[in-house]
């Protein structure tokens, strides 16, 4: 009766309480922009787009930005404007596929590793350093050079190289939170121990997970651009972002820096729309970072 | 004593994770679909060819006793041969070590000596225009694709205002390289007075060190400007404050030196960065080294080349760190072991 008659202030349900947040932090609401449009653009690009991805036309071959061809066309006649949006779809297809992948194969090893420990938790966790003694980038090159460039291929390699990075960060969440008193709580009422790591520590784990992950996100989409640009990854005629700078490449001598230049604004615009998103955040998470 | 154990130790530990990673870098070997030896020998041969070439490569042993042998091989400095030049691929990563070495600590040192005096700035500056501005610096720096912005800038600063000397390669070849002493153009040129040719490598080196550089300046800086924070909220900073040290001399004498010690770490991190972004800046602006190398490769389908690149870059990676990692420990007087 009480409750009722009092006057509702704020709505408490979570999505309000993570909008409200979500206005007094600019920097990761202009990140979540910026992500949105681009991923808008990639989902609806066949009604946007005025011509069709790897539709050719030679009778307009490397010609400058104009309003039939907004950000001019390359050697083949393909409209740049069409491909960059398109290509949205296969950067962040590879951008999202990734981090899942990793996500969900790393957090897996961390949390076996964190919560059987001892050999368990040694074997997982020495696995897992020699996966980051490589420089990221050229583990994936390795293993897209011997699997052959394929976009499953690209994918595959770019979680592999994730995935210590989740498990390192699960299983530090595990040890800290197996201590906690609802954690013990729910160990000591006899609870199994996969339902204790399922109900009680995962879910209080998921903000950490979620800022790497678009800081991952970010991450990914840059290699799998740069690892299509030396020609492992998606090849020609697909329009992916990389592979558009790398036709352009030779024509930047003679002045047509308009096949390059849209894609790679497309590549920074979107990593940088996920790192925003990320160290706002981090921010929101970290009071030292204040 | 117990600094030496622990340096030991380390150094010690570096022997199962770069067995690990030759373990990885042999199975790569494996993934790959199809038959290797017509990879090796092409597809235009005879059966008993393919049979002699298969004993040869040790293809007809078991997985383990391929293993060892190219674990021994290593051992003995063979890294492969490369099936394009018929060339031994750690005699032609060597060649072409130095040059890539010069790039990537080039580049370190720009975002260093620029990243950690912005991040400091950031600190003493909490939440002003400055901080922001560095902030927003290096979030571009990690967002923007290393191949585009130096495709882009040498399309400006070449092509277009010809303030650059060409994207191609190493030193201006009419002047040539200075006598070789270490490899690195810059330090050789020095050395032996010739400044003709440190110009040179200097106006080579400084865009594609730039771009590299550029592209880890931000996590660098923001570790900076964390130690930097923490250092001077700590309570001997405090303490010092009360016993009215100039601020100054606070920060430089006390507070840098506590915050210098994470960004050593950092560095060490950011040096696989720079490899990995070695190929790509490299492929760019046609430096020798051997990122050029690996590019190459890749379009000749020289996998042994890239297998050996693969290793050879982690290894010089796993090194560095371990430097890095020593020297930590040797400035760092908290740690105990």
């Amino acid at each position: 009766m009480l409750e009722a008659s009092l006057p509702r202030l704020r709505d408490e349900r979570p999505l309000f309480v993570g909008l409200r947040r979500l206005r007094r932090n600019p920097v990761t609401l202009s990140g979540l922009v910026i992500v949105l449009v681009v991923a808008l653009l990639a989902v609806f690009a066949p009604l946007i787009a005025p011509y069709g991805p790897q539709q050719g036309n030679a009778a307009a071959t490397l010609q400058s930005p104009s309003w039939s061809h907004p950000f001019g066309t390359d050697s083949i006649g393909f409209d740049i404007f069409t491909r960059t949006i398109y290509g949205g779809r296969l950067d962040l297809l590879i951008a999202f596929g990734a981090v899942g992948i990793a996500l969900a194969v790393g957090c897996a090893f961390g949390a076996i590793a964190g919560f059987f420990g001892r050999v368990v938790d040694e074997v997982v966790m020495r696995l897992m350093d020699m996966l980051s003694a490589f420089p990221s980038f050229i583990l994936a090159l390795g293993v897209v050079a011997a699997l052959g460039p394929s976009l499953p291929n690209l994918i595959f390699a770019i979680a592999l190289v994730n995935v210590p990075v989740y498990a390192r960060l699960l299983r530090a969440r595990v040890l800290t939170v197996r201590e906690a008193q609802y954690v013990r709580a729910a160990t000591a009422l006899g609870l199994p121990r996969l339902r204790v790591l399922l109900v009680h520590v995962l879910p209080n784990s998921w903000a950490p997970i979620f800022v790497q992950s678009t800081l991952q996100a970010g991450y990914a989409i840059l290699e799998a651009a740069g690892l299509s640009f030396i020609g492992l990854g998606i090849r020609v005629p697909r329009a992916e972002w990389g592979v558009m700078i790398n036709s352009g490449l030779q024509y930047i001598v003679s002045g047509q820096w308009w096949i390059t230049f849209f894609p790679g604004t497309a590549i920074a615009l979107t990593v940088m729309g996920f790192n925003l998103i990320g160290d706002g955040l981090q921010d929101v998470l970290d009071p030292r970072r204040r | 004593m117990k600094v030496g154990f622990y340096a030991g130790r380390r150094i010690l530990l570096l022997a199962p994770v770069l067995l690990g990673v030759t373990f990885i870098t042999f199975a790569l070997t494996r993934i790959i679909p199809g038959d290797p030896i017509s990879l090796i020998a092409g597809p235009y041969v005879s059966a008993v060819r393919k049979a002699e070439l298969r004993h040869a490569y040790l293809l007809d042993r078991p997985f383990y006793d391929q293993y060892i042998h190219y674990v021994w091989g290593l051992l003995h400095g063979n890294l492969g041969t490369s099936i394009v030049s018929g060339q031994s691929v750690a005699g032609e990563l060597s060649r072409r070590f130095s040059a890539t070495f010069e790039l990537t600590t080039t580049a370190l040192l720009f975002s260093a000596l620029v990243g950690v005096p912005l991040g400091i700035l950031a600190a003493l500056k909490r939440n002003s225009w400055v901080d922001g501005v560095s902030r927003v610096v290096g979030i571009a720096g990690i967002s923007i694709p290393v191949f585009w912005s130096g495709l882009m800038l040498s399309l400006l600063l070449f092509y277009k205002w010809q303030v650059a000397s060409p994207p191609f390669g190493r030193i201006d070849p009419q002047v040539g390289p200075p006598h070789h002493i270490t490899g690195l153009y810059l330090v050789d040129s020095v050395l032996t007075w010739n400044w003709r040719a440190f110009d040179a490598a200097f106006s080579a080196i400084w865009l594609p060190a730039f771009v590299l550089g550029f592209s880890v300046m931000a996590p660098i800086m923001r570790i900076a400007r964390q130690g930097m924070i923490e250092a001077l909220d700590a309570p001997p900073t405090t303490a010092l404050r009360a016993l009215g040290a100039k601020p100054s001399r606070i920060v430089l004498r006390h507070a840098l030196k506590n915050a210098m010690l994470p960004v050593l770490t950092m560095i060490a991190i950011v040096y696989g960065y720079l490899l990995g972004g070695s190929v790509l800046v490299e492929t760019i602006f046609s430096w020798p080294g051997m990122g050029l190398y690996v590019y190459n490769s890749i379009g000749s389908s020289d996998f042994p080349a890239v297998q050996g690149f693969i290793l050879y870059a982690t290894t010089m990676y796993v090194i560095v760190f371990l430097l890095l990692d020593l020297l930590y420990l040797a400035l760092d007087p908290r740690v105990k072991y």
